[in-house]
């Protein structure tokens, strides 16, 4: 056992000499022989020939040799390997043409991957995720098929079910965080048992507990790593010190790892809940997101049965703030909505059509090489070389093309995953972004792999079954194109599939255009907003807000280029809540019929600034001040809604714990963006707000009216300033154009659009290099066929278009058939689509004609080659 | 060449050792002994004999060493093992009982 492994290593490490060794040995067995048959007489010339016929072949013997030494499977693999290098370098133009198909899919498929491997597959980076459960309220009456939770419904859930080990509940907000370094802004949660039920640890310190919820606790908070970071120097210094949130001081007792985000990624701290932060009795105040981790043994459908049965009995017992609510349990995996989890899917399908599309390519181009290498290969098959050998030879050959592939491939997925990044959804309770780990280059491996195999053994197998004598007598350029059906199948396929992705891609593009010229209701124009969030403890009624409103607004107004400046609760589509129900005043009235609307308090100017024409009645004006009559501007949907057919000016809603008389009418606007349908509007007075009510609503938002976007924006150092100088400690932030607040919401279709566009551009590029080599060598194989026919008078014309008509048929054949795939995709889509039909009659046309084009782009060349050979050249060739 | 018979299986080994069993001999030599002593009944074509010897050196039955021979060249020569030795011993008395046995019963029909 110990001698064979010395020899078979010796064989490996001396592989030089073992190789000479074996020669010598023949060569004096050979010379042996020779003087033997000398020695009976014969010439020279003749015992060489006798004896070299005798021996036989020395390669053969020699790879015999080998074989029993054991070294036999290293050696052909080296050699394998050299012989696919020399033969690739031979070819440059085919090898870098293969490289690169596959570079692109396997690039693609692998950044498809990465997303969809963030989004869906991996575990949530917490204990036994499997358990962990979003919870809901539903309000299907009301169109709302998942809801926050209000604290009273929470505690009532967390009592009274029995398949969660614990819950756990988060209300998110955002703070001003100052005491270290500049004031800023940013998104935090106040939680109860959040740390328990996820099961979480800081990185640094202590997670917060029920201790810390306690009234007399003393308030502390936890961080994230990125805030401890941009508030100190070295992070662990954080453990112990002050930080002021909302002017409030808290001490903090913890630091998270970098890796948690809960329950979003911009989450920077957690608060315990408190009840200067959470309203604890308004069974109809809904603002609680809710985690629950399941028992041991509960399934999702157990719990789902158990909190439905819960939210029933609580509808019967608050008829007034239930209406109508149910419940929905899911896995915390799936919060992530039905459209980003589809999206993902459709970009990891196309991706995986690209791979198809560039194995395809790849095997047709293989397969045009192969019949034009059948010479060769039947030469080696008649020297002896075994058949299995050369298929092995050959898929080695692909391996090592693959094998650059998938390292071009990698490279590719590097430089494309912050581009796939921005189609994460920000739902998704992850902090950390999509990036090329083991997981992933595992993942990159096996599509090497696949398409090795998918290309390699096909192709050898068919190109060495021809290998028999007959392919010997045959001409390089025998292989008839007419029987080149594979091929043919093959570049079909392409088309099919670039067909498929063009149409997605075109029923994609239509649906943003659709969304973009959606008309938002006000003019974004020349309008620079910002935000200032006043903290609720010092700002809690209208007179302790009123003198920084006053100067604030009166200072920018006065500053030369402000045309108006006005401010809101929340601009349109940063902000979709906000919700409150609309009565008229003095109906009781059904709470489940109440309008909802969503309420915005304003200063005057608010619709001048934003360009929201008032249609009846008037604008709000400083009279309408804390002791006037309450007034309100509604929108016309909402006029319709509580009046229809009549005048509403001079009515009484009641709305925000107060009637307020109806003064204008204005036109609706989005407020929930573009996509998703907007409640009915109520505008009023910030004057006329309730103190130490509805604090969430108080104006926070600046909106600032110049002649454009340029002049808006130079008027944000200027603006900034002025808020300084009134109150220097309070943050600045999300100063941007009203324009780009809108650009942002069509962000995420735009990267749809450009990610399936880039898939389908590379389809489209992958398919004319596969129409292209096809008919490069039907028209190399062709030579003489071509050359009789013009020597028996066919014309170029004639020429040209006989081949333009192979790829034709082609192209028009694919697009027959993908238009059907195509459509499967539209339907698969149709979430996205925003009401485009997956049957866009102008899509499918400009698809075929692109299709049409990309055929004839890539049959172009060839066939002018071909019409322009030598006939008399041609047919002395070979 | 009709008086020529290939080797049964397996037997290639068992004689390979046997004619190194007088004397250490070179591929060459081996075929040139083995027509000999069969009275050039078999054939023994290089592709076979070389990759045998080599598998055998591998089951450490015979081992190679450089010579020069009796004309001044250089060859290399084959020896038999102890362990080739004793395989030779075995391999003989194996072959000799299925030899007899087969003869007894080609004899009783």
């Amino acid at each position: 056992m110990l001698a064979d492994l010395l020899l078979r290593l010796k064989s490996v490490l001396f592989r030089g000499s073992v190789e000479r060794d074996m020669d010598d040995e023949l060569r004096f067995d050979l010379e042996q022989r020779i003087e033997a048959f000398r020695r009976t007489g014969l010439t020279e010339d003749e015992a060489r020939r006798q004896a070299a016929l005798a021996f036989g072949g020395v390669e053969q013997i020699k790879d015999d040799i080998r074989d029993s030494r054991g070294v036999g499977v290293i050696d052909d693999l080296q050699r394998d390997i050299q012989y696919a290098f020399r033969t690739l370098r031979r070819a440059p133009g085919f090898t870098l043409t293969a490289i690169v198909s596959l570079a692109l899919g396997i690039g693609g498929t692998t950044a498809a991957f990465t997303l969809l491997d963030h989004v869906l597959l991996r575990p949530l980076p917490y204990p036994q995720p499997e358990r962990l459960a979003g919870l809901y309220q539903t309000q299907f009456s009301r169109g709302y098929a998942r809801l926050f939770l209000s604290w009273p419904n929470y505690q009532d859930w967390k009592r009274l079910n029995h398949t969660f080990a614990a819950m756990g509940a988060y209300g998110n907000m955002a703070a001003n965080v100052s005491g270290h370094g500049e004031p800023r802004r940013v998104d935090g949660v106040a939680e109860s048992d959040l740390f328990q039920v996820l099961g979480v640890r800081p990185r640094i310190g202590r997670a917060l507990g029920a201790d810390d919820e306690r009234e007399a606790a003393p308030p502390v908070v936890v961080l994230s790593d990125g805030l401890s970071r941009s508030l100190f120097a070295t992070p662990d210094d954080a453990l112990g010190q002050i930080v002021r949130i909302d002017d409030q001081p808290y001490a903090i007792v913890g630091v998270m790892p970098p890796a948690f985000g809960f329950p979003a990624p911009t989450t920077q701290f957690w608060l315990p809940a408190h009840r200067q932060l959470m309203d604890y009795d308004d069974r109809s105040d809904i603002y609680l997101g809710v985690v629950g981790r399941l028992r041991a043994g509960a399934s999702l459908g157990e719990a789902q049965a158990d909190v439905t049965t819960i939210a029933n009995q609580l509808e019967h017992a608050y008829p007034k703030d239930n209406p109508g609510t149910g419940a929905v349990v899911v896995d915390l995996r799936d919060v992530i909505s039905p459209q980003s989890r589809m999206l993902v899917l459709a970009v990891f399908g196309a991706a995986f059509c690209l791979l198809l599309i560039a194995c395809t390519n790849l095997a047709s181009l293989l397969l045009g090489r192969s019949l034009a290498r059948r010479r060769e290969l039947a030469v080696r098959v008649a020297i002896g070389a075994g058949r299995a050998r050369l298929v092995r030879q050959l898929v080695t050959e692909h391996a090592v093309l693959a094998f650059a592939g998938g390292i071009g491939g990698v490279g590719l997925a590097v430089l494309a995953i912050p581009l796939l990044a921005q189609l994460v959804p920000t739902a998704l309770p992850v902090a950390t972004a999509p990036r090329v780990d083991g997981r992933v280059l595992l993942f990159a491996a096996l599509a090497t792999v696949f398409t090795t195999l998918a290309i390699g053994v096909a192709t050898a197998w068919r190109s060495t079954a021809a290998t028999d004598a007959a392919a010997l007598q045959q001409r390089a350029g025998g292989a008839r194109v007419g029987r080149d059906r594979m091929r043919a199948a093959l570049v079909l396929a392409e088309i099919v599939g670039t067909v498929t992705l063009l149409v997605g891609c075109g029923l994609l593009t239509r649906a943003l255009w659709r969304v973009e010229s959606v008309d938002p209701g006000f003019k974004p124009d020349g309008v620079l907003t910002l935000r200032t969030a006043l903290p609720f403890n010092a700002y809690r009624g209208v007179s302790s807000r009123a003198p920084f409103y006053d100067r604030v607004l009166a200072d920018v107004r006065s500053t030369p280029g402000v045309v108006s400046a006005a401010y809101t609760s929340w601009l349109p589509m940063v902000f979709g809540g906000g919700i409150f129900p609309a009565t008229r005043a003095g109906e009781a009235t059904d709470p489940r019929s109440a309008v909802l609307t969503s309420i915005r308090f304003v200063s005057r100017d608010y619709f001048a600034t934003l360009g929201i024409p008032v249609t009846r009645g008037r604008d709000l004006s400083d009279g309408d001040a804390s002791g006037a009559p309450f007034v309100t501007v509604i929108s016309e949907s909402l006029a319709r809604r509580l009046w229809p057919g009549e005048d509403p000016i001079g009515r009484t809603i009641n709305i925000a714990f107060a009637d307020r008389t109806v003064v204008g009418v204005v036109r609706d606007i989005a407020v929930r963006g573009f996509e998703r349908p907007s409640e009915p509007q109520v505008y009023a007075p910030e004057q006329q707000m309730r103190d130490n009510l509805l604090l969430f609503h108080i104006p926070k938002d600046l909106a600032i009216k110049a002649r454009d976007d340029a002049a808006a924006l130079a008027l944000a150092p200027a603006v900034t300033k002025i808020l300084h100088a009134v109150a220097p400690d309070q943050p600045v932030s999300d100063v941007q154009l009203l324009s780009h607040i809108m650009e942002t919401q069509t962000t995420a279709r735009r990267t749809q659009v450009d990610v399936l566009g880039l898939f389908a551009a590379v389809a489209f590029l992958l398919a004319a290099i596969g129409i292209h080599g096809m008919l490069s060598f039907a028209a190399s194989t062709r030579k003489q066929e071509v050359g009789v026919r013009l020597a028996i008078g066919a014309t170029r014309a004639d020429i040209l278009s006989m081949f333009l008509r192979q790829g034709l048929v082609l192209g028009v054949l694919g697009t027959a058939m993908g238009a059907p795939l195509a459509y499967a995709l539209g339907r698969m889509l149709s979430g996205l689509l925003f009401g485009v039909s997956p049957a866009d009659g102008a899509v499918y046309l400009a698809a075929m004609a692109i299709a049409l084009v990309m055929t004839i782009s890539g049959s172009l060349h060839p066939a002018m080659e071909a019409a322009r050979l030598n006939p008399v050249s041609t047919m002395r060739a070979d | 060449m009709s008086d020529r018979m290939d080797l049964p299986q397996g037997t290639l080994d068992l004689l390979i050792l046997k004619t190194l069993a007088l004397e250490p001999h070179h591929g060459w030599g081996i075929s040139e002994r083995l027509a000999q002593m069969s009275s050039a009944t078999f054939d023994i074509r290089q592709g076979s004999l070389y990759p045998a010897l080599h598998r055998l050196e591998r089951r450490a039955w015979i081992k190679a060493r450089w010579q020069t021979t009796e004309h001044n060249r250089r060859a290399k020569y084959y020896e038999l093992t102890r362990k080739g030795r004793a395989e030779l011993n075995t391999q003989t008395d194996a072959w000799k009982k299925l030899a007899a046995a087969i003869g007894q019963v080609l004899e009783a029909v």
